[in-house]
């Protein structure tokens, strides 16, 4: 389990989290440079033409080449890798080829409805993964401490888009209790803050705005968080029983600690540190996930928009969401990173 | 048994078997002796012979699969029947414990203080936090470290300090009974000297009993008054200290007393016990001891040999020393 | 563990090489009324199109582990090598290597292979890659990692002490010991592979239709569910459920027997 950006080139100097924090962002940025660079030549170098791709075959020859001109795809490869990054730079990325809306904005209309998804079907997934886990390392060896490993193998083996289909059925076909696709019915959106309805409408007491954010949200984020759950349950129970058995929690009840506050201030607490380094990794499965969970639900978010785009062959489009989701890693990445230092001192020194 | 000295600990047929698939390990089997208040006694022997077993069992902080009899009283009191509940409230404010491995006895990710303060208030709740940094910097200063560490973390102190540091944890709310689980073992030798002296000097300002588990006799003959020596499980000799140094009557606290090496240039040879201690899986009657004494009697491999009462303060689990053995069973 | 597990596959194995042979039906073209539950003639009961599902579900396993095995196998012939190469020559090419790699790695994988199918195309070579594309770095890790730490082995330093050139050390002596740990991350891999394909298929970027695949059935299933055509969402799904657990028992199973580990591991 290695650590990608580790800070030991610190050599030992004591960081406070301020510093260790614009520290990992620094190291952040040859990573954002080579996501970038993977995406462009995915999407440029590979074969294909996107052009033709867009215009169909039987289009005349001057239209294709003043296409190509247009987007500034006769010029040399180099040239065109400097201008896709420049532009980034400047925010910029670029126009769709269906809407001729610029697709920065596109985007950032999408993005809160997949932020509220994923943000919901983490928080599901953690309560799982801890609640599950941590009790399954106290009574480790038992039955119980088996049906949790047992859980964690077979809900990993379940595709999201069966299960969420599987609710859909359930829920919504059948005992008609929810809704099955989109957010909120028309005219209902509350007030706009920050583009996710549920905390939107909660936040400008919307009552009957929350009610129905509420019940659109519910199948996806249950889907998406009990697939995710699978791997969480496993890490943490995992890393619980280590920690359990570890000298300084024995040492901790051998001065009376309440048994609640050693496994959770003590036990779990340490444990959370291995589960930090790999989390990055289990925060890419719930994007993902994501994008199939959208599908399945019709949740328009930026997994839908991409999946759409591809479909119409507006590659610049398609670019652009590849382009948010490599920023998004990073992000996370640097996040999770940082709550880490923040939890255990002796990555800062 | 001395009259007139207050009782701090009595332990009478103090067993702790761990049970197993197959059958019970005995790992401390009949153990009978007393602390008295501000005494210190230590507790020899080598490893398996139960010595850690009996230590973590008074906390009563042994895995689930270890089961307890007979009485244990601390300060009048019987911990055998308490419940966990019962027991939380006196660990760390009563009865505390000294681990061997200051390393990995502290939590990493914790801050000095908040050790300090989690222990206070679970015992002491109404205490307030200001209160707590004080007991805890009071603390600190009386086993040497300054208040200013008290926001550092473990893993900037060294091994000492950090075995300092769980001394002080021990001992801040003034327990009756510090219970020291090889303390200094992994510590080198001119620390090891440092924290030997820091206890005993801690142990007659709080005036708290001790119970010093180690296999170490150099580090016994130091800080002990009395001294207990085990052996699988059994508690062979009882004794104050220059009694067991210069008069043992045990066949093995005479061969560990033997066997310690010495600078003498005329005895160069280094002599051992020869053997190993037997397994304590199921072990019946018997003395332990029988397959390498070198004074065995018929009756050792038969019957367990009892608790004899040499004199006051001087205990001896032999046949060798039992009044009531006849002729025959003399071989 | 590992037994089930190699059950199951076996099961699945057969089922898809003589697919042909057990099924009932031809699974592109129409063989009953359109929409029937489960039945005494269509045990799967039938879709949209009126084809068997049964018929649907057995061909399906033949892409499904078709692809599968293509897509690991690719993978590990360009993350292997590279991996190889990377840890025994270190320096700045490993260096460099291992970033690109990490960066790649720490991607979501599905959005990647979605990225380049979308851009390479149906097919089933096509697809085979986009999941390669995904899978690579773990086999470049994995292998590099460990060449990385026996090369400063013994044994290796006796190899070259003896004058074997470069490759000859390569390939006897550090490959040998690196592959067992290559044989779970494999079994892994599949079952991953075989949830990523679907997952393709499911979004429309996978195995064109009529080819008979269980990500295509069930997006199919989705488009009449308020019809509730359980059917066709049930039996494609616990097909994939059940073959992508037959992998991940077998390859947890072959990890405790390779690698017995005395109390927990992670």
């Amino acid at each position: 389990m290695e650590r990608r950006f580790s800070l030991g080139i610190t050599g030992g100097v004591h960081m406070s989290l301020k510093t260790y924090i614009i520290a990992r962002i620094l190291l952040a940025i040859p990573m954002v440079l080579i996501l970038l660079t993977v995406v462009f030549v995915i999407m440029r170098v590979i074969p294909g033409d996107p052009v033709l791709t867009l215009l169909g075959g039987k289009a005349p020859i001057e239209v294709i080449e003043a296409k190509r001109h247009e987007l500034g795809l006769d010029k040399p490869i180099i040239a065109q890798y400097g201008e896709y990054l420049l532009n980034l730079f400047k925010g910029d990325l670029g126009k769709s080829l269906l809407t001729e809306r610029p697709i920065f904005e596109e985007l950032r209309d999408r993005l809160p409805a997949t932020v509220e998804l994923t943000i919901m079907g983490f928080l599901i997934a953690l309560a799982i993964g801890i609640f599950w886990g941590v009790e399954a390392a106290r009574r480790h060896d038992t039955a119980f401490d088996l049906s949790a490993r047992v859980y964690s193998i077979f809900i990993y083996s379940v595709p999201v888009f069966w299960l969420g289909m599987v609710f859909q059925l359930v829920f919504g076909v059948w005992l008609k209790w929810l809704p099955v696709a989109g957010r909120i019915p028309p005219l209902m959106e509350p007030d706009h803050i920050t583009g996710m309805y549920l905390f939107d409408a909660l936040v400008t007491a919307n009552w009957e705005s929350a009610k129905e954010a509420l019940k659109h949200l519910i199948l996806p984020s249950v889907t998406l968080g009990l697939i995710i759950s699978s791997v969480f349950v496993r890490m943490v129970r995992g890393n619980v029983v280590l920690s359990l058995s570890q000298d300084f929690v024995r040492a901790a009840r051998a001065r009376g600690i309440k048994e609640r506050a050693v496994i959770y201030r003590h036990a779990l607490k340490n444990a959370m540190v291995p589960i930090m380094t790999v989390l990055g990794l289990q925060l890419a499965l719930l994007f993902a996930g994501a994008v199939l969970t959208e599908t399945t639900f019709s949740w328009p978010g930026i997994g839908t928009y991409l999946i759409q785009k591809i479909r119409y062959r507006d590659f610049m489009a398609v670019q652009g969401a590849i382009v948010i989701y490599a920023l998004i890693v990073v992000t996370i990445s640097i996040v999770v990173d940082v709550v880490n230092a923040w939890i255990d001192p002796r990555i800062r020194y | 048994m001395s009259a007139g000295k207050d009782v701090v600990c009595r332990m009478e047929n103090f067993r702790v078997y761990y049970m197993t698939f197959d059958g019970p390990v005995k790992a401390v089997d009949g153990v009978s002796m007393e602390v008295y208040k501000e005494e210190t006694v230590g507790l020899v022997g080598e490893s398996g012979c139960g010595k850690s077993t009996l230590g973590s069992a008074l906390l009563k902080i042994l895995p689930r699969t270890a089961r307890m009899e007979g009485r244990v009283y601390l300060e009048g009191e019987d911990l055998i029947p308490k419940s966990e509940k019962e027991m939380q409230k006196l660990r760390g404010a009563k009865i505390s414990m000294i681990f061997q491995d200051p390393m990995t006895s502290l939590n990493p990710i914790m801050k000095v203080k908040d050790h300090f303060i989690e222990t206070i208030k679970t015992h002491k709740p109404e205490v307030s936090e200001d209160q707590a940094l004080e007991m805890a910097s009071k603390a600190l200063a009386e086993v040497g470290i300054s208040e200013s560490r008290l926001n550092d973390y473990p893993f900037q102190f060294s091994g000492g300090m950090r075995q300092r540091m769980m001394i002080a944890l021990s001992i801040v709310l003034r327990p009756t009974l510090v219970i020291a689980d090889e303390p200094t073992t992994s510590l080198d030798v001119i620390v090891q000297a440092q924290i030997l002296q820091l206890m005993k000097e801690i142990q007659s300002h709080i005036r708290s009993s001790m119970i010093l588990i180690t296999h170490d006799l150099g580090v016994v003959a130091e800080m002990a008054h009395r001294i207990g020596v085990m052996y699988a499980g059994h508690l062979v000799e009882l004794a104050p200290r220059d009694t067991i140094y210069y008069k043992p009557l045990h066949p093995y606290t005479q061969a560990l007393l033997e066997s310690v090496p010495n600078t003498d240039i005329n005895d160069m040879e280094l002599s051992y016990i020869d053997g190993y201690p037997p397994s304590l899986l199921n072990i019946g009657e018997g003395c332990r001891f029988v397959d390498r004494c070198p004074k065995t009697m018929k009756v050792c491999r038969d019957r367990t040999p009892p608790d004899v009462e040499i004199k006051e303060d001087h205990m001896v689990k032999c046949w060798l020393y039992a009044d009531n053995v006849g002729e025959v069973e003399r071989s | 563990m590992a037994f089930v597990g190699a059950v199951i596959l076996i099961v699945f194995l057969l089922a898809a090489l003589f697919a042909d042979q057990i099924a009932p039906y031809d699974p592109t073209v129409r063989s009953g009324r359109t929409f029937q539950p489960p039945s005494s003639k269509h045990i799967f009961g039938t879709d949209n199109l009126g084809r068997d599902m049964f018929s649907r579900v057995l061909h399906g396993a033949k892409i499904a582990l078709l692809i599968a095995f293509m897509a690991v196998l690719i993978a590990a012939a360009i993350g292997i090598p590279l991996g190889l190469l990377s840890g025994y020559i270190g320096g700045p090419l490993d260096r460099i290597l291992t970033l690109i790699m990490d960066a790649v790695y720490s991607f979501p994988g599905l959005i990647l292979a979605i990225a380049v199918a979308a851009v390479l195309g149906t097919g089933v070579t096509n697809i085979a890659v986009s999941i390669a594309v995904v899978y690579a770095p773990t086999y470049f890790r994995v292998i590099r990692n460990q060449v990385a730490s026996i090369k400063s082995e013994l044994y290796v330093e006796a190899a070259r002490a003896i004058g074997a050139r470069n490759w000859t050390i390569l390939f006897r002596y550090v490959l040998p010991n690196v592959l067992p740990s290559v044989v779970v991350v494999l079994s892994m891999n599949l079952a991953d592979a075989i949830m990523t394909e679907a997952g393709l298929s499911f979004l429309g970027l996978g195995i064109a239709p009529p080819t008979p695949d269980w990500g295509y059935d069930l997006s199919n299933g989705q488009r009449f569910i308020l019809m509730n055509d359980w059917w066709m969402i049930m039996f494609p799904g616990l097909a994939i459920i059940v073959l992508v657990l037959g992998f991940s028992l077998f390859s947890e199973g072959l990890n405790e027997y390779l690698n017995p580990n005395v109390g927990e591991r992670e």
